[in-house]
């Protein structure tokens, strides 16, 4: 027995106070402040304030209607329920979340007892509807949901600090209780590759492209060339980030998921660039080199045609591009040959995530390489029988362009607290994946597509625009839907050596449904907006 | 004052002594227990009553007329002693009958163990315990239990008094009595096959009472592993190994208990040396042990140098009772043996309750008084024919 009390009271004894502590002290959280979001030239984006949360502790509170009364007036509760829950024998009560200061302090001089006051923090986003897939949401007690507050909530949220009160058993603050202040740490600030002025370039194009095409939903993506930086990404529908619609939670899902990273679709002509890119780099591709097309062309038996029912009669290479003829391509893909076409395809990143940093991504679907036939390499050459993430296309289109070499495509710029830069988004130049000569070749093809052909309605005047079209057809449940389209534009600028590069997706517009009628035209927009912004080159 | 007995003086200065380490302990652990009640107690006392000293004044109202209550013990011969002894019993059992009547009979925590006389509120089992043991050293003085018929009326009253205390239900203060009554019959000559009969059958009702009532098993393992169910069974251990934690090796010193604020349950009562554990640490608990020990050692000293039989086994009852109860109180509270409902003597509140104490301890000093004791050959040896030791 002594023993007993010696091993309890000497050997465990620290390792029992640290659990015993944990008993007699009260503890109320000081939640952190969340870091702020900004863009690239500190413009805030998303940002914390602080509001309170007020509890009751009904034991210490003796004249219970009379407090019932008090509370149920300042806070706009309902007496009986408050009433009801001041008569419960619940140690503690949540009386309301999100109260102002005000509020707060007229509570607190209002003299009613055994009120506890703790802060809190609500998120705030000025710009309401903007960036909102990226972005995200925080729930209701400040965690990041979706987006970059989801992806990086740890660095957002910094380190809570507590008040701890020496109590009894049920809570009551003792006599002579002594009180511990533990100061929590500020999350830290966020600045994104975002631009708000470009950003709000593309969410007006992207709206407006919502509402003149009638179109189930819009996407778009700028991003430096070189960098993978991303200036500006927007997608409608969306919502107000300051008014989540939590009540239909399908909805939000939809609504909130970033599907311009996370969802696969077939391609179409805009993945041109891609096997035209392998077809240069193979030195398939020569001025004197004539393709025919005749408006449809036989592999293994089948019948593929291309878009343009009459054909295009016998072209180069560059005219195949500039006519986007399907023909043209067939024949490029055969001519690579399965296991060229796909280390060609590896090698540009169609079916490997781009590290982008956001949750969620998806990944590009191909046939698996050992049993394509010919068929389906003809067909992959003009972007069918592939799937692939919009930003999976756009930074190959960008590796096809900028000189040859991959890029990450990134949203943030840096991460830093009062102690420093925690994070930076800056990577090192990706690997080549086509020579510097084929790319600039290349770029002169797509700079054709713009100036004299599909992508015509994409031209700015004062700046050299390369691009491409794309009009996909849909599939539902393994059927091509009829009538449902997704027209897309990849658009780089200036063409002869790019800085950014542009995609912009139309999903299921009504009426006109050609990429280069429903996309090209709010690239060409958002480029000349951008560069009465941001300047001409010179 | 001039009638010596025939003894020297170094006989008297020892039998003085003996009497002194009677005395000294029990009304040394009644001012600890006044001090610790109030340390206790003070926080919950002012919220459920308005009085920190709500307790402590009752615990004086006990220890008061306790002190006046051990004197006229001490000075009561041992002859009227062993014929009132008889009687004192059968009031016992029929206090103990009357906490059944309803309006005599006060329940509380699903127990009728008290009975409310209106200015004093007390239970009889804490007299009839003291009572057995009397009656029981009258019997064994006039027949030794070497013989299993000298054993009936014994055990028959034994039974009646545990089975009273059982049904209200009080299981902690039933084992402790039925140990008690064990341990006497044993020294008073018990044979030893008798011995081991008894203990193997005491090891089967264990089971047994397991069985009747499943509770216990859930409160056996609360006591190995507190943890397991940290808000239920094993709650109260888990409060007071924090206690003792807490304490460590010196304490946080008097009345700066935490646990005190209502985490430590009955930490006036059962749990208060949970509460001396944490305001004066091992060493104060040690020294809480070393007073009890010493009570106990001059008790059973008392008993083996006493010459008339009535005398020996009176003594060593008594002691006996104090200590088992004292043994099986920190042995809960250290989470040494399944927890079990005890008040701790001498020191845990309990007006009436201390008052018995104190005049048991003053009917165990009063042995010591010189009169006729002498001084017996010590020739006992393990294993021998029985454990008679008195």
């Amino acid at each position: 027995m002594a023993i007993k009390l010696i091993y309890v009271g000497a050997v465990r004894a620290g390792d029992l106070r640290v659990k015993a502590l944990e008993q007699w002290y009260r503890d109320v959280p000081i939640r952190a402040e969340r870091g702020a979001i900004l863009d690239r030239n500190g413009v805030v984006l998303a940002a914390s304030s602080t509001v309170y949360t007020l509890y009751a502790r009904p034991v210490e509170i003796p004249l219970k209607e009379q407090a019932a009364r008090i509370l149920s007036e300042t806070l706009e509760l309902d007496y009986e329920t408050l009433k009801g829950k001041l008569d419960s024998r619940s140690s503690e009560i949540t009386l309301k979340r999100g109260v102002d200061k005000q509020k707060m302090l007229e509570i607190v001089d209002s003299g009613v007892p055994g009120i506890y006051v703790s802060e809190d923090i609500k998120r705030v986003y000025p710009y309401g509807d903007f960036l909102t897939q990226v972005l995200g949401f925080t729930s209701s007690d400040v965690v990041g949901q979706t987006g970059l507050e989801a992806y990086y909530d740890k660095f957002l949220q910094g380190t809570d600090g507590y008040v701890l009160t020496a109590a009894d058993l049920v809570g009551r603050k003792l006599p002579e209780g002594e009180t511990y202040y533990t100061e929590g740490t500020p999350g830290a600030d966020m600045y994104l590759n975002i631009d708000v002025n470009v950003q709000s370039i593309v969410e007006n194009a992207v709206e407006r492209a919502m509402l003149n095409h009638s179109a189930k939903a819009v996407g778009a993506i700028v991003m430096e060339c070189d960098t993978g930086n991303i200036l500006a990404m927007a997608q409608a529908p969306s919502f107000d980030l300051n008014e989540v619609p939590r009540d239909d939670v399908k909805t939000l899902l939809e609504m909130s998921r970033p599907k311009l990273i996370s969802d696969v679709f077939e391609p179409g002509s805009t993945f041109k660039i891609i096997t035209s890119a392998l077809a240069i780099e193979a030195g398939l591709v020569n001025d004197s080199k004539r393709y025919y097309c005749g408006g449809s062309m036989s592999v293994d038996n089948q019948k593929i045609r291309c878009w343009r029912p009459q054909g295009h009669g016998s072209q180069t290479f560059a005219e195949g591009v500039k006519n986007s003829c399907n023909c043209v391509f067939m024949q490029a893909a055969m001519e690579l040959g399965v296991d060229r076409f796909y280390e060609g395809l590896a090698a540009f990143g169609v079916t490997e995530k781009t590290g982008i940093d956001m949750s969620g991504e998806g990944a590009g679907l191909t046939i698996p390489q050992s049993s394509v036939k010919n068929v389906d390499l003809a067909r992959i050459g003009f972007g069918q029988a592939v799937a692939m993430t919009p930003i999976e296309l756009l930074c190959a289109a960008a590796a096809a362009v900028n000189g040859g070499y991959k890029v990450t495509p990134k949203l943030v710029a840096k991460i830093e607290d009062e102690s420093g830069i925690l994070l930076t988004g800056e990577e090192p130049r990706g690997e080549r994946v086509i020579s510097e000569k084929s790319s600039e070749i290349l770029r002169g093809m797509l700079e054709a597509v713009v100036l004299e052909g599909s992508g015509k309605n994409a031209a700015v005047d004062g700046v050299r625009i390369g691009g491409k079209t794309g009009t996909a057809q849909k599939y539902e449940n393994g059927q091509i839907a009829r009538g449902k389209y997704i027209s897309t534009f990849i658009g780089f600028a200036p063409a002869d050596d790019p800085e950014y590069i542009a995609l912009f997706m139309v999903d299921e517009p009504v009426g006109a449904y050609y990429g280069g009628v429903v996309a090209a035209p709010y690239v060409g927009e958002i480029y000349l907006n951008m560069f009465e912004y941001l300047g001409y080159p010179s | 004052m001039t009638d010596n007995g025939g003894f020297n003086v170094s006989e008297l200065r020892a039998l003085k002594k003996l009497r002194m380490m009677i005395i000294v302990p029990a009304i040394a652990l009644s001012v600890l227990g006044l001090i610790m009640i109030y340390s206790a107690s003070s926080y919950s006392a002012k919220i459920n009553y308005g009085d920190a000293f709500f307790y402590v004044k009752k615990q004086l109202l006990g220890f008061v007329p306790g002190l006046l209550l051990m004197y006229a013990a001490y000075k009561f011969p041992s002859e009227k002693l062993k014929k009132l002894s008889t009687w004192a019993l059968a009031v016992s059992v029929i206090l103990l009958a009357a906490v059944f009547i309803p309006g005599l009979g006060q329940t509380s925590y699903g127990a009728t163990r008290w009975i409310n006389l209106g200015f004093i509120t007390f239970q009889p089992s804490e007299i009839a315990k003291f009572s057995l043991m009397l009656f029981l050293a009258k019997m064994y003085s006039e027949k030794p239990p070497r013989s299993v018929k000298y054993l009936i009326l014994p055990f028959i009253a034994a039974a009646v008094v545990l089975a009273l205390i059982m049904a209200e239900p009080n299981m902690s203060v039933t084992l402790a009595v039925a140990f008690a009554v064990l341990l006497v019959t044993v020294a008073a000559g018990l044979d030893n096959k008798v011995v081991v009969a008894l203990t193997v059958a005491a090891l089967c009702l264990i089971p047994v009472l397991i069985i009747a009532e499943p509770y216990r098993v859930r409160r056996l393992l609360a006591f190995l592993d507190p943890w397991a169910n940290p808000k239920d069974e094993g709650y109260q251990l888990i409060q007071s190994y924090y206690a003792i934690g807490d304490g460590g090796l010196f304490g946080v010193g008097l009345f700066n208990s935490r646990q005190k604020y209502l985490f430590l349950p009955f930490a006036e009562s059962d749990f208060i040396f949970s509460v001396i554990a944490e305001e004066l640490g091992v060493i104060g608990c040690l020294f809480v042990m070393a007073l009890y020990l010493v009570f106990i050692y001059a008790g059973i000293k008392t008993a083996f140098i006493r010459k008339d039989a009535f005398s020996r086994q009176a003594a060593f009852g008594l002691t006996i009772m104090i200590a088992v109860q004292a043994l099986l109180n920190i042995a809960v509270v250290t989470g040494s043996v399944p927890p079990t409902g005890l008040p701790l003597p001498f020191v845990s509140a309990g007006g009436s309750s201390l008052m018995v104490f104190l005049s048991a301890a003053g009917l165990t000093a009063g042995f010591t008084r010189a009169e006729d004791p002498v001084k017996l050959p010590k020739s006992h040896k393990l294993f021998h024919r029985s454990y008679n030791v008195l």
